[in-house]
């Protein structure tokens, strides 16, 4: 194999002075050789440094967090959970919106810019858009970032788009939606501008509406809360009153399907509403409920002295205690039987009764059935009952028909299902979700049942109950083929240290069907003024029996009831 | 200095991989680029379908049903005359508690008033008995129908692979 001369080890010795001139010359070389390559090692190392170590690896790494979301796509703003109803109807969520901003150092007109922005958004004024494009800070700079208009629709971002001003732009940004408006207000509450819940479920769950949680899932079915409003605001409106309070309850697990407080706000617009519609009566307001009380007052006679319901009380004449005089509505004076008692709702008969039970004996199984401590519901906005203090023995006969006692009305339903579903104590409950703790860190499901009254006595209760819709004050609550029961309360407000005749609370709690109760139904009204239609009446019977009825008539075909 | 060809094949090897390599990487990021894409299309989609979610339940308000309904339909919502007839014949479950001034049997008749009085009653029972077969031919015709009719599609096209 012959290589060209180029490639030929010189084979010549070289010596003398030529030699070490080649020897010096070779060495530079080497020198120089190394020197090279050591600038390349780093020029490589360098590009190693800066691809592999710098650039590549780390993107492995975060390729991986991604690979990892794949199941749940990642979302650029995380959103406070959803509320749903118990059929999964939306009731609050979050959506994510455009709000224009503007760079007034970029508009070179402001004027044309403010012209064309006030013919794409509906509302907006032109001189105060032209305000705010022109802007200055204290030195007299233009300001780099100005907020025109929160939460734009599609539609509106779509036209500012087409205007193609530079210096316009968008930020996003959370909105909380409520597609139900003023229908839920007072369970579902708002939410403030930064999404922190400021009342209702908002602000006592706002920990477990969290971004990225599964939907709250309420006890609330719409529907049934659009018949109660609907009902409830019409007694308001047939009787002038200020306001009042509709709710069905579960008699047996305590769910609330429906609670209604009115008069209502749009949570979309709270500085608009006023601080008296934002009141939830249901919870924060505490009433003394009147005569639906006897219903307790008679389940613990029954209970305590397992007494005939043939036994008869002196209902002949007003009872004087001191300065205090008890009487009744509509006197019978004469003796009157239990049932009649509870069906023609005589005071002094049930002061009577409440007087034969004891003191004691009385406040003990108020507070078992938890009417005298605040009731435990997944909301903030609730009320201590207001107990009187020192409890005297007149307190107990006035207890017994439902004064001296002021309850919030949602713990008088609760009471009141625990007479009707056999005994058994109903914890009134907004979510659906048994395995959410309470605020005392009880588990629902691990509640024990607690009986109050023997079932026997409970059964004599649904009879009574039933009595008074079918002969007493409250046959205009009755449903044809359901046995709806109950009880009518009117009770005269407090103003000041004593009562208001013209001012008064007039309330029905029924329940159906009467054999095997499932259903609790209450209406409350406020200030009721009797019309021509009720005869100048406006007690329970007159008032919120009737509400209540029609309400039973309307959900029993959304309950399916029939099949 | 002497080549080989191990040497050549080396070198071309490595320029081969190297294009491997690039072609690779390339179609790793253009691949990753279409899954941003699509990642992003999704995301916008779940967008929408929020929005379009929430409108829809803003869209079925009871109330606006209510009035829709009353307006385009020619419906009431069932009333509970229109099913029964009469309520107070339905019999009461539980009995008067009134303690009785005369004595009542009317509380518990209903039932025994019905099953005394109507000879008829015994009649309707054995005529439902034999009424009760009657339907179920009826069903199984229409079933054995509904079998002939999925047979027939079946064998029209899966019929060369499946069925023998």
């Amino acid at each position: 194999m012959s290589l060209p001369p180029l490639f030929r080890r010189p084979s010549e010795k070289l010596i003398g002075a030529r030699r070490s001139a080649l020897d010096v010359a070779r060495g530079r070389l080497v020198l120089m050789g190394v020197g090279f390559a050591a600038l390349y090692m780093l020029v490589a190392a360098r590009a190693l440094d800066l691809t592999v170590i710098q650039g590549e690896l780390p993107r492995l790494a975060h390729q991986q967090v991604r690979d990892n979301d794949l199941s749940a796509p990642e979302q650029e703003i995380a959103l406070r959970a959803d509320i749903v109803d118990r059929n999964g109807v939306l009731l609050a969520r979050s959506l994510e919106t455009a709000s224009l901003i503007a760079d007034p150092a970029l508009i070179m007109e402001p004027e044309i810019v403010a012209k064309d922005i006030v013919r794409v958004l509906p509302g907006a004024t032109y001189g105060d858009v032209l305000k705010k494009l022109q802007r200055q800070d204290k030195e007299g700079r233009k300001l780099r970032s100005v907020l025109i208009r929160r939460n734009l629709t599609p539609n509106d971002q779509y036209n500012i788009l087409l205007l193609g001003h530079p210096g316009l732009g968008f930020r996003q940004e959370e909105r909380r939606i409520y597609p139900q408006g003023a229908l839920t207000s007072h369970i579902v509450g708002f939410v403030n501008v930064d999404g922190k819940g400021l009342s209702g479920i908002e602000r006592s769950m706002d920990s477990i509406l969290a971004p990225g949680r599964q939907p709250l899932q309420t006890t609330i079915d719409i529907r049934l809360q659009h018949i109660v409003r609907r009902e409830l605001q019409k007694a308001i409106d047939d009787f002038d009153a200020i306001g009042g309070i509709g709710a069905i309850m579960d008699v047996n697990t305590g769910e609330i399907l429906a609670a209604v407080s009115a008069p209502d706000f749009d949570p979309h617009e709270i500085k608009e509403s006023d601080k008296e519609a934002q009141f939830n009566r249901l919870t924060l307001g505490v009433y003394e409920m009147g005569s639906t009380f006897k219903t307790f007052s008679i389940a613990a006679y029954l209970e305590m002295k397992n007494a005939s319901m043939a036994q008869s009380f002196d209902a002949r004449a007003p009872i004087s205690v001191g300065r205090f005089k008890i009487s009744d509505f509509h006197p019978e004076n004469r003796f009157l039987t239990i049932p009649e008692i509870f069906m023609v709702s005589s005071n002094i008969g049930a002061a009577r009764m409440g007087e034969a039970v004891g003191t004691a004996a009385l406040k003990d199984f108020y507070r078992d059935i938890g009417l005298l401590d605040k009731v435990q519901i997944e909301l903030d906005e609730v009320s201590k009952p207001l107990v009187p203090n020192p409890w005297r023995d007149l307190d107990t006969m006035v207890a017994s028909y439902g004064h001296s006692v002021a309850v919030t009305p949602i713990q008088t339903l609760a009471a009141m299902s625990t007479i009707a579903n056999g005994g058994i104590v109903v914890h009134p409950t907004l979510l659906m979700n048994d395995s959410l703790p309470d605020k005392n860190g009880r588990k629902k499901d691990g509640k024990a049942e607690i009986r109050v009254i023997s079932a026997q006595t409970a059964h004599r209760m649904r009879q009574l109950l039933r009595l008074v819709v079918t002969e007493g004050t409250a046959k205009s609550a009755d449903v044809a083929g359901f046995q709806v029961g109950g009880k009518t309360g009117t009770a005269d407000k407090k103003e000041g240290r004593g009562y208001d005749e013209n001012k008064r609370l007039s309330s029905f709690i029924g329940v159906f069907p009467m054999d095997a109760p499932r259903y609790a139904v209450m209406v409350m009204v406020d200030e009721p003024k009797g019309n021509k239609a009720s005869y100048g009446f406006a007690t329970g019977g007159w008032v919120a029996a009737p509400a209540v009825g029609r309400i039973i008539t309307a959900m029993v075909p959304v309950l399916k009831f029939l099949a | 200095m002497k080549i080989r060809i191990s040497t050549i094949v080396t070198l071309m090897m490595a320029v081969g991989a190297g294009f491997v390599l690039f072609q690779t990487s390339q179609n790793v990021q253009r691949a990753e680029d279409r899954l941003h894409d699509v990642r992003e299309a999704l995301s916008k989609e779940q967008g929408t379908v929020r929005v379009l979610e929430t409108e829809w339940d803003y869209l079925n308000r009871p109330d606006r049903i209510e009035d829709l309904a009353r307006q385009h339909l020619k419906m009431s919502s069932p009333d509970l005359a229109a099913l029964v007839k009469d309520g107070k014949n339905i019999p009461e479950p539980g009995h008067a508690v009134l303690p009785p001034r005369k004595p009542v049997l009317a509380a518990t008749s209903p039932s025994l008033r019905q099953g005394g009085g109507a000879s008829s009653a015994p009649a309707i029972t054995p005529n439902n008995a034999q009424n009760l077969p009657m339907p179920s031919p009826v069903a199984n015709d229409s079933r054995q129908q509904f079998n002939d009719l999925l047979n027939d599609l079946a064998g029209q096209e899966p019929s060369a692979g499946g069925a023998p």
